[in-house]
Order: C-alpha cells, then structure tokens, then sequence
C-alpha cells in the first residue's frame, strides 16, 4: 500500500463534502454514526484574510437591542446533577434551571417579569435550535419545551413562537415536528417538498425564495460546489443571504444551542447564529471560519434580534463535533445562560476545554482556538476578556 | 404404573409460552439498508474512505425498537477478523467495559461497539441508560452468529496478551494511520507497507509499530531511515519501530469542517 500524506491534505475538501453530505443523510440516531474522519493536520493561520463587507454592518447604527443585549458580561451557569430520568432530560427539572437561571440573570423573582425583560406579546420569537446532530445530540426538547412554556406563561401567544433552523432535514431528525410542538411553528430556510426534493420541477431551490437577497454576508472567497452540496448552500459566488426568517419573521431571537466542541474550539452561541442564518457557507470554513462567527452576528438580522442565549449543555460533547460521534457524548448537565453571546461562548469554551483536557483528547489550550470570540469583542458584540464576565454559578439539588 | 400428566402438560405450557414471550422480546426493524463495495458511499459518503481501505464488503444498517429503546444496529463484513478488530480499534475512545467474556468489546454510554467473527458490529442507543446498555449485549447476540473460521490473531512480537480493546490499533492503509499517528504517518512517506500494528502510549505520547513491507527492498528503505536506536525487532518481512508523537502532530484543526 503506498503511502502518501500529502493526499490526504490534498484531499481534505472532497473528503469533508462527503462527510458533510453524510451527515444530512443519515438523520435519526444514524447521525451519530458517520465515522469521521478527521482532518489530516491543523490549519496554519493565513496572514492575508479575504476582504469583506464587515463595515457595511459596522455601519448600521446600533439599536437599543443590539448585542450584547441587556446584560453585557453577566453569565449564568447552572448545574444539576441528577437532570435525566431514564436517560432523557427531565422536563421538569429543565424548566426549573431555565426558571432559576432567567430570574438570577435578570434580578427578578416574578418569572414572567423576567422574561418580558426581553420580549413583548406582540414579537414573533424565534427560537434558533440545534438539531444537526440528530437524536444524540441536539437542543434538548426538555429545554426547548421549558422556555416555550415559560413564555407563554409570561403572556406570549404559542402562534408567535417558531422554532428554527436552516435545515429542516435536521430539524425532522431531530424531532423538531408540528406533532412534537403544536401551535408552534417549525421553519427552515432549506426544506424538501412532499416528493422529498429540494428544488422544484425547474431545479430552482425552495431556500432561493427564503433567502434576502438585500441582506447579505460578502467574502471575497469563491463558493464553488457540485450538484450534490449545491442544494445545501442554496447559492455558490462571494455573497451569503442571510435567510428571511431573521429579516422578516422573527421580531427576536432567542438562541438556543447546544454546548459542542468544533475540533478544539468550539460551536456554540454565535456559531449556532452564524453558520445556521446564512447560505453559501462551505466557502467560509477554511480561511474565515473565525471571522465569519463573528462578523456574520455583526449584521442587523442577528446583531438587533437576538435577545437572550440558553446554551444548552444538559448533553454535551468534548470531540467529534459538530456531528454525534457517540464516543464522545457526555452528561455535562448544565445550561450557561446569558444575553450576551460572546461571553456565553467564553464560559462555554472553557467547559469544552477543561473536558478535553481531562480526557486527554489534547494536553492544554490550543492557540488561536479562541479567536472568533476576540474578533467579537473587537466589533461590540460582547466580552471575550473572561476577567471582565462576571459568572454567576448556581448549583441545584446539591 | 398410573400415568403423570403433569411434566407433558407443563413441558406443552413451556413450549407453547417461552416461544410466545421470546418472540414478544423480538426486535422492531423500522428501517433496514444494505450497502455493498463502493455502494457504502451511499450510506456514510467520505467515511466511506476508511471502511473501503480496510476492504468492507458489506453494510447491514438496521434501526430497531428493542423493549422499548430505540437503536441503531450495523453489521460490517470484512476480509478478516484483523480487518474488524482494524475498524474497531480506530472507533473505540474509552469504555465503561471492555473485552468482556473474552469477547472484543467496548461498551460506552450510548454505544457498544464489537468484534465478531470478520464482522465489526457497532450498536447506537440514544437514551444511554444501563437498560439499553444491557440490552445491546442481547442485540448482539440475537444478530450476529460468531464466525469461527475468522479468528483474531496478534503477531507474536507485540507481546500482548488480553483485553487487546484500547491496547492497540491495526492499519490498512494511509487513511487509518494518519487517524492513529501523523508523526508515524510522515516517517512512512514514500514507504510501501500492508498492515500495520500499532502501540499508542498515551502517558509517555510515544508508539510502537510493528509494520509490514510489501518487499524486502521496501524494507531495507525504510531500515535504512529509521535511527538503529528505535528499532526493536525485524524479520523477512518486517520491522518493530518505537517512536514519540511530535508535539506539532496535533490532529485537532481549529474548528470543524466543511458544511453547515
């Protein structure tokens, strides 16, 4: 067997396309089982980055709603360490650590008055989810469930709520359904029709009309893809739309991630954000991947929506990520709450750090692994500096 | 002699009940695939690469409900029992048991992953409970008949003894090593080789690899780049190298992938 490396650097992009198209395939449980593998050596940082229209945000004046939203640094982590009943997150208990957490992040002890600290009857709210790692390792229904109830118990009508994602693939595998859900409503930007296809009988994708195309993130980097990626990037060139669901659905967004590992970074808040509101991101993985988690929350669509961040670590993961691998899927019973998502993300990379260094999946912190969280505190989008967060840790049922 | 009709009657109640409650305990198959060859990429796409390296001949992917937990059960043949455990040991991280029975097993949390036979078998359980754990041994048993024509056997070099789980790993090819060690998978640039057995020892980031050439010339090639000092053992068709994973070999890129 001849043996050469560099193939295996050579080959990485058609590699991973693959794995990524395996990764919408499988759906279910079978996510979990797409055997990854990984990528041949670190990326070595470019010095050159491609230009972007990041100023044509910056540009936008900022709203009082704007990241990082009311409480810029303040983090709320709470634990419990008995949260699964027969293997699925307890409903009950979820919602008391989403009760708890929303009253110490806010100071208010009525819990609906914390909650329209952040939304009105009147917005459409959409709840950004994480379902791509299937059945495993998605936005628990547990937490999900809780917050719903938690707003319509705060006034919200159940017919102003939607549950979202880019991928309603994902979403279904994920058991984000009308019958899991009712009265909410459940929406991608990508869907298939009742034939199981992503494109009408002219081959014009459904996601092309769910897409703003007045909105959009540009890269001077080229999306070049075959047949089989296209439908899943909606659209190939320079530019990334952000969907219609932030631009005209959704008067606020509440994120709802899941507390994952990303090689050794990791994706959790503005990830979740980033990558999951726009098109055409094959392109902005390599050389801008950190950039665009950042840059991509500087736009109005998301910078002015998003209102509050519930990560959700009740299952967690330390490698393998962003898909299921099931050898690397922990109870890490925990939810890190916060409007501010970069901080958020800060607490949240140190879970997923100090997790994989005591698993010995690496030795110490990676430099560079935190760079997107930098690049947003640079842009006002909020605290990087873990000396500046104030974490406010709550332990229940201990 | 009076006739006993109690152990007719209880032996006709057995066979009449057992079978019934058993078949009760039969798992639900909601969806079942077969894949072939290449037709693998269908199911895994660029994982495919791995399994087709180490020759995977067939996929028989099953979702069941088995006493009411949902799993996902895959059935893997390949050339070899050595292929299996291949398959096997790049896939297995840690377990909560291992190589149980004198089997070669890993059960983890929400996966128990096994050696049968030539067949690699890797069972997937969402709810993680020590119910569906144990159930997974069932699953086991109940679709995998052990193949005894393909038995595992370990070179006598590696010295190893039982359980071989998370002790060592066995290469096919350029895919899998470069999974296993990039330092080993650099210093075999441009050397021809069939299969690999390879050591890790995570505490002192070193290896062992017992590695064999596909001639004698390969060989001498490769003697002749490796340090005397780092040589443990060689015969016709091999050699036993030890070495230290370079520091900058880190397998962890910045962040994930292509895609979403």
């Amino acid at each position: 067997m001849y043996h050469h490396y560099y193939i295996l650097t050579h080959k990485k992009t058609s590699m991973q396309r693959r794995k990524f198209v395996h990764s919408i395939a499988l759906g279910g449980i079978g996510i979990a089982l797409a055997p990854i593998v990984k990528a041949a050596a670190p990326e070595k940082s470019i010095a050159v980055k491609p230009t972007s229209n990041i100023q044509d945000a910056l540009n936008i004046p900022r709203t009082n709603l704007s990241m990082p939203g009311k409480f810029p640094g303040k983090v709320v982590k709470i634990n419990h360490p008995d949260c699964f009943i027969n293997g699925k997150p307890s409903n009950d208990i979820a919602y008391e650590m989403v009760k708890t957490s929303m009253q110490k992040l806010t100071e208010k002890e009525n819990l609906n008055e914390a909650w329209l600290q952040f939304v009105d009857p009147k917005d459409i709210i959409g709840l950004k989810v994480n379902p791509i790692g299937g059945k495993l390792l998605s936005t628990s229904h547990a937490v999900t469930k809780a917050v719903i109830k938690q707003l319509t118990e705060a006034g919200i009508p159940k017919a102003n709520i939607i549950i979202w994602d880019r991928r309603g693939e994902d979403l279904d595998n994920a058991e984000f359904t009308a019958e899991n859900y009712p009265g909410i409503k459940i929406m991608s930007t990508e869907y298939k029709d009742a034939k199981g296809n992503l494109a009408d009988e002219n081959g014009k994708f459904y996601s092309e009309n769910e897409v703003d195309k007045n909105q959009y993130f540009y890269v001077d980097v080229d999306g070049v893809y075959d047949k089989e990626t296209m439908p899943y990037m909606t659209n190939g060139g320079k530019n990334s739309y952000f969907t219609k669901i932030c631009t005209e659905k959704v008067t606020k967004i509440i994120n709802i991630p899941i507390i994952k590992n990303a090689g050794a970074s990791i994706t959790v808040c503005m990830k979740n954000l980033a990558f999951g509101s726009i098109t055409n991101t094959g392109r902005l993985h390599q050389a801008m991947w950190h950039e665009t988690c950042a840059y991509a929350c500087a736009f109005p669509p998301i910078r002015d929506k998003v209102v509050l961040n519930i990560a959700d670590g009740l299952v967690s993961n330390f490698d393998g990520g962003p898909g299921a691998d099931p050898q690397f899927i922990y109870h890490a019973n925990t939810l890190v709450v916060g409007t501010d998502a970069v901080a958020v993300d800060r607490i949240c990379y140190d879970i997923v750090l100090n997790k994989r260094i005591k698993e010995g999946v690496q030795q110490k912190e990676k430099e560079g692994a935190r760079i997107f969280m930098d690049i947003a505190q640079k842009l006002n989008l909020g605290i990087a500096d873990k000396a500046n967060i104030k974490l406010e840790e709550i332990n229940l049922n201990v | 002699m009076k006739r006993n009709w109690t152990t007719p009657l209880f032996l006709s109640l057995f066979l009449v009940i057992v079978p019934t409650l058993l078949l009760g305990q039969n798992p639900e198959v909601k969806r079942e695939r077969s894949f072939t060859g290449n037709g693998l990429y269908g199911f895994m796409d660029g994982g495919a690469e791995q399994y087709l390296e180490y020759g995977v001949s067939k996929l028989v992917t099953r979702d069941i409900v088995f006493k009411g937990e949902e799993y996902t059960i895959d059935i893997y043949d390949l050339p070899t029992a050595e292929d299996a455990f291949g398959i096997y040991s790049l896939h297995i991280f840690k377990c909560i048991d291992k190589d149980m029975q004198g089997c070669i097993d890993c059960l983890s949390t929400y996966q128990m992953q096994a050696v049968k036979g030539n067949q690699y078998v890797s069972i997937v359980f969402p709810s993680g409970t020590e119910t569906a754990r144990k159930n997974a041994n069932e699953l086991i048993r109940y679709y995998v008949k052990t193949d005894q024509k393909h038995t595992l056997t370990l070179p006598a070099e590696l010295k190893l003894t039982m359980p071989y789980s998370l002790k060592v790993k066995y290469l096919r090819g350029p895919i899998a090593l470069s999974e296993a060690s990039l330092t080993l998978s650099k210093q075999l640039i441009g050397v021809k080789y069939s299969k690999i057995w390879f050591i890790p020892e995570k505490e002192t980031k070193s290896f062992k690899a017992l590695i064999y050439l596909v001639d004698k010339k390969e060989l001498t090639k490769l003697k002749a780049e490796t340090k005397e000092s780092n040589i443990i053992n060689e015969g016709n068709n091999f050699l036993y190298i030890k070495g230290i994973e370079a520091e900058d070999d880190s397998q962890e890129g910045n962040h994930d992938g292509f895609g979403f």
